[in-house]
């Protein structure tokens, strides 16, 4: 084989094999670049609940009520729910850098902004992935001065149904008693 | 000489086997034999078998040490089992917390952004004259 043709195939198979981040990383993003802002926050939530994660959780949100049916019907779908909240004690502790890193991640093709409200110190976002015009997930970014808010579901989900969550969550088995930091 | 040496070793045979006859004479034993024998008997005495015993007991003995190791290995298993099954129950309501707790998040979040949406769209002008 020509030397030259060989290293074509070569750059050929290399360039299949690196992932491409949208499509490869489907509606999951990376969020540990926002690890580091848990030193400066008041208040952090750090949730990572897989999918292994919520066959175990049914059992104990199966038949406790209409609202446990609910949420049970909402999970369905989901395989995978990854929340990093920070709320700080004084404003501007995260850098616009770390907006912008998850922002690029869903500016790629699959991703789809369905809401977004920018004020002058604070974004509201809401991107949904589409797979084979079926719904594959969710982000929500919310920013404030003095607080920040990643959610990213993955999997199918109604966005009508997990807003009209809320009245429901307190009476959930394992809902906590007093307010979470917000 | 010889006939001599002859004569007195038959002679002393002759002894020999009339005091051995003397000996094994047929005795009768004595009075009141059958009765002790019945009565000890009919009481129930057994003569011990000392040797029998002592080979059960060294039979016995690896079979209850291993019944034992049975008993302890089956009672140490149930336990893990026990501890395992509290531990996946553990694991299960912390990750129903999670869950709970994320959609809480999600929640608010959304209805947030659902409320600011209605908030801009109520003051906009519309389009509609």
């Amino acid at each position: 084989m020509n030397p030259r043709t060989t290293v074509n195939y070569s750059l050929l198979l290399l360039a299949l094999l690196i992932p491409r981040p949208a499509s490869a990383q489907g509606a999951r993003l990376q969020l540990d670049h926002l690890n580091k802002l848990a030193d400066k926050a008041k208040e952090t939530v750090d949730v990572t609940v897989d999918a292994a994660m919520l066959k175990q959780t049914a059992g104990f949100l199966a038949g406790k009520g209409s609202d446990s049916e609910k949420v049970q019907q909402l999970i369905e779908g989901i395989t995978g729910i990854y929340v990093k909240s920070f709320q700080f004690g004084v404003p501007n502790a995260y850098t616009d850098a770390d907006v912008e890193a998850i922002r690029k991640q869903v500016s790629g093709s699959g991703w789809s902004r369905i809401v977004g409200i920018r004020g002058k110190q604070e974004l509201t976002e809401i991107y949904f992935w589409k797979e084979r015009d079926t719904n594959g997930g969710l982000v929500v970014i919310a920013a404030q001065p003095n607080e920040l808010t990643v959610v990213n579901i993955v999997g199918r989900v109604d966005l009508a149904s997990l807003g009209a969550l809320g009245p429901m969550i307190p009476k959930l088995p394992g809902a906590m008693k007093k307010a979470i930091p917000r | 000489m010889r006939f001599a040496a002859i004569s007195q070793t038959e002679g002393m045979c002759m002894s020999l086997e009339q005091e051995l006859r003397r000996a094994l004479k047929r005795k009768d034993p004595p009075g009141g034999f059958d009765d002790k024998v019945l009565s000890r008997i009919a009481a129930g005495e057994t003569v011990g078998a000392p040797m029998g015993t002592r080979r059960w007991s060294r039979a016995w003995l690896p079979v209850a040490a291993s019944l034992m190791i049975a008993f302890g290995a089956t009672y140490y298993v149930q336990l893990q089992q026990q501890r395992q099954a509290r531990e996946q129950q553990a694991h299960a309501e912390q990750a129903t917390r999670d869950v709970v707790l994320a959609l809480q998040i999600a929640s608010e979040t959304i209805s947030a952004a659902q409320a600011k949406v209605e908030e801009i769209t109520r003051y906009e002008p519309t389009n509609d004259r």
